[in-house]
C-alpha cells in the first residue's frame, strides 16, 4: 500500500510544474484553437445555404498577332461551391457571331477565379454569359 | 523519464518541443498537402463536418499523446495530457495554414468557408504527425534507455567514418529518404497544378519554406542526440551548409523522378522544369531529412 502510493506520487513528481514557455504555448494554441473553432461555430450557426450566383468581371483586351485577348474573373457571390462552371462570350461582328467560351473547374462560395477568352475580333461589345454549372 | 535539461533554458526547451512537433506535422502531413482531394473536398465541406473533423481529430491526439506526443517530457497528468493534445491540433492547424498559403492554396479570392474547411482538412494529417512527433524523430535521442533503438552504435559508427564516407553516407540516405516520400507524389498531377500557380517570388518563397522545414526536421529536432550530428564527418559541416547540399541533392533526387515519369522532358521550358522540381522538393527534401535521421 505503502509503495502504491510511493509510485503514485513519484509519477506526480516527473510532470514538472508548466514554466512560462509551456504556459505562453499553450495560450497561443488556444487562442489559435477558439479563432478556428469559434468562425467554424459562427459559419454553423448562420446557415448560408444561398445557391451559386455569378458577375463576370472584364480585363482589359490584349493583342495577340490575329488574336484578342480578354481576361475575365468570375465571381460566385453564392455560398454553395458550383463545379464546372461555363462560361460563354458571344460576340456579333459584321453579321457574323463569334463565340469563346471556358470552363472552370470549381468556384467555392464567395471566391473567385480567372480565365481569359480568345476572339478573333476586338471583343469590345461581347455578352458574355454563365451557360452551366453542376453542384458538387 | 525526466530528462536532464542540458543545460538550456525552458524557453530553449520549449522551443525545441515546438519544433520538433512541427518536424513531425510536415513528415506525416506533406504527402497529402500534395493531395488536390483533400483541399478539394475543403470546398464544399459543412461547418458541422468541420466541428466533427476537429473533435476527432482531438480524441486522437489525446489517445495518441499517451504513447507518443511530440514534447520531450511525456504527459503523464490528465491535464498535461488534454493540454498537449489541444496545443498539437493548433500547430497542426498553423503548419497546415502556412503550407496552404506558401503553396497558394488559400489566399484572398478564396470564402471564408472554403478557406477554412481546406485548412480544418489539412490540419488533420498535421495535426497527427504532431502526435506521433516522438515516434518518428526521437528514437535515435533515447537510445540509452530505449532497448528498440539501435541507434548509439549507428552514431558512433558514423564518428569513426572518413569524412568523405559520412558525406557519401548522408547523401544516399537523403536520396534513400526523398525517394520514399516524394515518388509517390512525382507522377501524380498535383505537381504540374501546383507549379502553374507559383511565379517567381512564390517559388523563391517555396525554396525557403523547403529549406526551413528540411534544417528543423534534422537539427532543431534531434538537438541532443548525443553523438549525432555532433560528430558529423561529412564534408559539409556546418548544418545550414548540410541542409543546403541535402536539399540538391533532393532538388536531383525529385528532377530525376519527374523524368521517369516524364513530366519533364528535354527541350521542356526551362522555367517550367525549374518550377515543377522546386515544387516536387518540398517533398522530397522532406523525406531526405528524415531519411538521414534514420541513418
Amino acid at each position: 500500500m505503502m509503495s502504491d502510493q510511493q509510485t503514485a506520487k513519484q509519477q506526480q513528481d516527473e510532470q514538472s510544474p508548466r514554466t512560462a514557455a509551456e504556459w505562453l504555448s499553450l495560450g497561443v494554441a488556444l487562442l489559435v484553437l477558439a479563432g478556428v473553432i469559434g468562425t467554424v461555430v459562427v459559419l454553423w450557426l448562420s446557415p448560408q445555404q444561398a445557391p451559386p450566383r455569378f458577375t463576370i468581371e472584364r480585363g482589359e483586351v490584349r493583342r495577340d498577332g490575329e488574336a484578342f485577348h480578354l481576361p475575365v474573373t468570375v465571381r460566385n457571390t453564392g455560398n454553395l461551391t458550383a463545379s464546372e462552371v461555363t462560361i460563354e462570350g458571344t460576340l456579333s461582328h459584321e453579321g457574323r457571331e463569334e463565340t469563346a467560351s471556358t470552363t472552370f473547374d470549381f468556384i467555392p462560395g464567395r471566391s473567385s477565379v480567372a480565365g481569359v477568352l480568345v476572339f478573333s475580333t476586338d471583343p469590345a461589345a461581347v455578352n458574355i454569359l454563365v451557360r452551366s454549372f453542376q453542384k458538387p | 523519464m525526466t530528462r536532464s535539461p542540458r543545460g538550456r533554458s525552458p524557453w530553449q526547451r520549449e522551443v525545441d518541443d515546438v519544433l520538433h512537433g512541427v518536424a513531425g506535422a510536415f513528415l506525416f502531413g506533406v504527402p497529402l498537402l500534395y493531395t488536390m482531394e483533400v483541399w478539394w473536398k475543403g470546398n464544399f465541406t459543412s461547418p458541422l463536418r468541420m466541428l466533427v473533423a476537429l473533435g476527432a481529430t482531438y480524441v486522437a491526439l489525446v489517445v495518441i499523446d499517451a504513447a507518443s506526443g511530440f514534447r520531450r517530457q511525456r504527459a503523464t497528468t490528465t491535464v498535461r495530457l488534454l493540454s498537449d493534445a489541444a496545443e498539437g491540433l493548433a500547430l497542426g492547424l498553423m503548419a497546415a495554414s502556412v503550407s496552404l498559403l506558401v503553396l497558394r492554396l488559400i489566399g484572398l479570392g478564396v470564402g471564408l468557408e472554403p478557406l477554412l474547411g481546406r485548412i480544418v482538412h489539412e490540419a488533420v494529417p498535421f495535426s497527427i504527425g504532431v502526435g506521433i512527433a516522438n515516434g518518428l524523430l526521437r528514437a535515435r535521442e533515447e537510445g540509452g534507455d530505449d532497448p528498440t533503438s539501435g541507434a548509439e552504435p549507428s552514431a558512433r559508427t558514423k564518428a569513426k567514418r572518413p569524412a568523405w564516407r559520412g558525406t557519401f553516407a548522408d547523401a544516399g540516405a537523403t536520396v534513400l529518404g526523398a525517394t520514399i516520400i516524394a515518388l509517390a507524389i512525382a507522377p501524380t498531377d498535383e505537381v504540374p497544378m501546383i507549379a502553374a500557380m507559383l511565379t517567381g517570388p512564390w517559388l523563391l518563397g517555396l525554396i525557403f519554406a523547403s529549406l526551413a522545414v528540411s534544417y528543423v526536421i534534422v537539427f532543431e529536432a534531434s538537438f541532443s542526440a548525443p553523438a549525432g550530428q555532433g560528430a558529423y564527418q561529412g564534408v559539409l559541416r556546418s548544418p545550414l551548409g548540410e541542409t543546403a547540399g541535402a536539399y540538391l541533392v533532393s532538388l536531383l533526387t525529385g528532377a530525376l523522378m519527374l523524368w521517369l515519369f516524364q513530366l519533364i522532358r528535354p527541350g521542356d521550358p526551362l522555367v517550367q522544369v525549374i518550377a515543377y522540381v522546386i515544387v516536387l522538393g518540398l517533398p522530397a527534401t522532406i523525406g531526405g531529412a528524415a531519411g538521414r535521421l534514420a541513418v
